[in-house]
């Protein structure tokens, strides 16, 4: 693996950790305010909102990508939705709440 | 073959430039990531925000303020003439910088409340305070099992004893949590820092000296506030882990998850406990667990459940005893909740919402919700800063013990489920 892969690889790894609380909060609100999850089995409800935060993340992170035109930008943004939803649904899962 | 290499050289200079380009889109999508975060943190003046508040400051700023709430602040009248103590306890961020001293207030030398006070400039000097015991009164139980090496304020009832690797215990439900890496709190810090050097240029620098006139001015007025009066404080006491299924434990029966029922349902039943006289505060609470979708363990895992559940509520307690009550809930959450919305609820409304707050982006933490039931804002006429504080019923204790008054914005993420009774 190239040196500058790795890099980028760490930015996006930085940028994915220190947002993830407001990308949540985004997902949950846009899933809370369309009422997506009252059609849904309540345990479905984490993978959703996980789901939609990705997308989100997905969206902002691939302008880069668009922007420099880079060759296997679909793999990229398959790489960036399945990383971030694969993160975000372990969040929603065992670490957000109130107790 | 020279046209190939000139394509080449070409070709390979549009990919450095490509990856040039990619590499600064990237650097500026994460600066903008790592400010959209921090900025709100980040002190303007570096000189000036880190010079420390002493323990000897912190006490008479603490003592003043105590006088000053006494006067200002509904229900804490029975503050007048209550001192505070001589040796605070001292409250770390994650990062090992100093956050918070928390002063016992005593009245007769008895324990009356708890002030925490500010030991950074940035932050404004009254973090929180309530008339609970000090929440490191709990330390000794925590030390029955753990080795404590410090205590750590994440914000707004949030605090806990760090025990090491990252884990620390609640000090006051005595869960174990894992502490984020950095706190951010979404205060004015530029405002804190002017209120900050207005008690230092005022406060008499001999700290021998029993005199506080000089700080006494820097206190700030009231310019608003909006009570809610009749919100019922409390919390769950009925026991858990037992054989009994759902609903068959609705009300004082021991319930089949653990002894906590959750700060969501308990935070929600107050709320609701405003409008309507029956069931029983167990009931309701044991209802909401179920209509949130309340783990075994107490948390409710995502804001969405908490409104959803508060309007499932009067339908599911129909479907359990088959009585109706006179209300129907609608609860609505803002995801982003501002000091204009909490006095149009507060004070336009007269409705007590729930708050759910979060701690410290850069790391993992599970958070609390509480019921907010008053406001007041207070407005230092020296520099102009307002600062809102909370009046909140904090779920974990009865009556006045559970009466805590926080700083608007003294967390990382905060969303409000307001509550519509329509009869």
């Amino acid at each position: 693996m190239k040196t500058t892969n790795v890099v980028v690889a760490i930015l996006y790894g930085a940028f994915l950790f220190l947002s993830f609380l407001y990308f949540i909060l985004a997902g949950s609100a846009i899933v809370d305010y369309l009422g997506i999850d009252k059609h849904l089995p309540s345990s479905l409800t984490p993978i959703v909102v996980a789901f939609i935060s990705s997308i989100i993340f997905t969206a902002l992170s691939s302008i880069p990508l668009v922007l420099t035109k880079r060759k296997g930008m679909r793999k990229a943004v398959f790489i960036l939705f399945l990383v971030s939803f694969t993160f975000y649904s372990i969040i929603v899962w065992f670490f957000l709440g109130f107790k | 073959m020279l046209t190939f290499i000139s394509v080449m050289k070409n070709s390979q200079e549009m990919n450095h430039l490509r990856w040039k380009s990619l590499f600064a889109v990237l650097l500026g999508l994460l600066m903008v990531g790592v400010i959209a975060g921090t900025v709100t943190a980040l002190p303007q003046d570096t000189s000036s925000t880190f010079i420390e508040i002493t323990p000897q400051i912190a006490e008479k700023v603490a003592l003043t303020y105590v006088k000053w709430i006494s006067k200002n602040i509904p229900q804490y009248g029975e503050w007048s003439d209550a001192q505070v103590s001589k040796i605070p306890q001292l409250y770390y961020s994650p990062d090992g910088s100093k956050v918070a001293y928390e002063f016992t207030v005593l009245k007769n030398d008895e324990v009356v409340g708890y002030i925490m006070i500010s030991a950074r400039k940035d932050l404004p000097p009254v973090l929180e305070f309530g008339k609970s015991k000090p929440p490191s009164m709990n330390i000794e139980k925590v030390k029955e099992r753990y080795k404590v090496k410090r205590l750590l304020y994440l914000g707004a009832l949030l605090y806990g004893a760090d025990i090491g690797n990252g884990k620390a215990v609640h000090l006051r439900d005595m869960r174990l949590m894992s502490y984020p890496l950095k706190v951010t709190f979404n205060v004015n810090h530029k405002a804190a820092e002017a209120s900050w050097q207005g008690i230092l240029k005022k406060m008499n620098n001999d700290m021998f000296s029993k005199s506080d006139v000089g700080i006494q001015s820097s206190t700030p007025v009231v310019s608003d506030w909006g009570y809610i009066w009749g919100v019922p404080s409390w919390t769950s006491e009925d026991a858990g882990n037992a054989d009994i299924p759902y609903p068959d434990n609705v009300g004082d029966l021991p319930d089949p998850w653990d002894d906590w029922d959750g700060c969501t349902p308990i935070a929600a039943s107050m709320v609701l406990g405003y409008y309507i006289s029956y069931p029983d505060k167990e009931s309701i609470i044991d209802i909401l667990h179920h209509t949130m979708n309340t783990n075994d363990d107490g948390v409710t895992v995502w804001w969405g459940y908490i409104d959803d559940g508060i309007d499932n509520f009067a339908e599911e307690y129909h479907r359990i005893s088959g009585q109706t009550i006179p209300y129907d809930f609608d609860g609505s959450n803002d995801y982003y909740v501002s000091m204009d919305d909490v006095k149009r609820q507060i004070k336009t409304y007269g409705r007590p919402f729930v708050l759910s707050i979060n701690g410290g982006p850069y790391g993992l933490t599970t958070g609390h919700s509480v019921a907010v039931v008053g406001f007041t804002e207070w407005k230092n006429l020296d520099d102009g800063a307002t600062w809102m504080y909370l009046t909140i019923h904090n779920t974990w204790y009865n009556g006045d013990e559970g009466v805590d008054t926080i700083l608007f914005g003294d967390w990382t993420v905060a969303v409000a489920t307001y509550v519509t009774a329509n009869s």
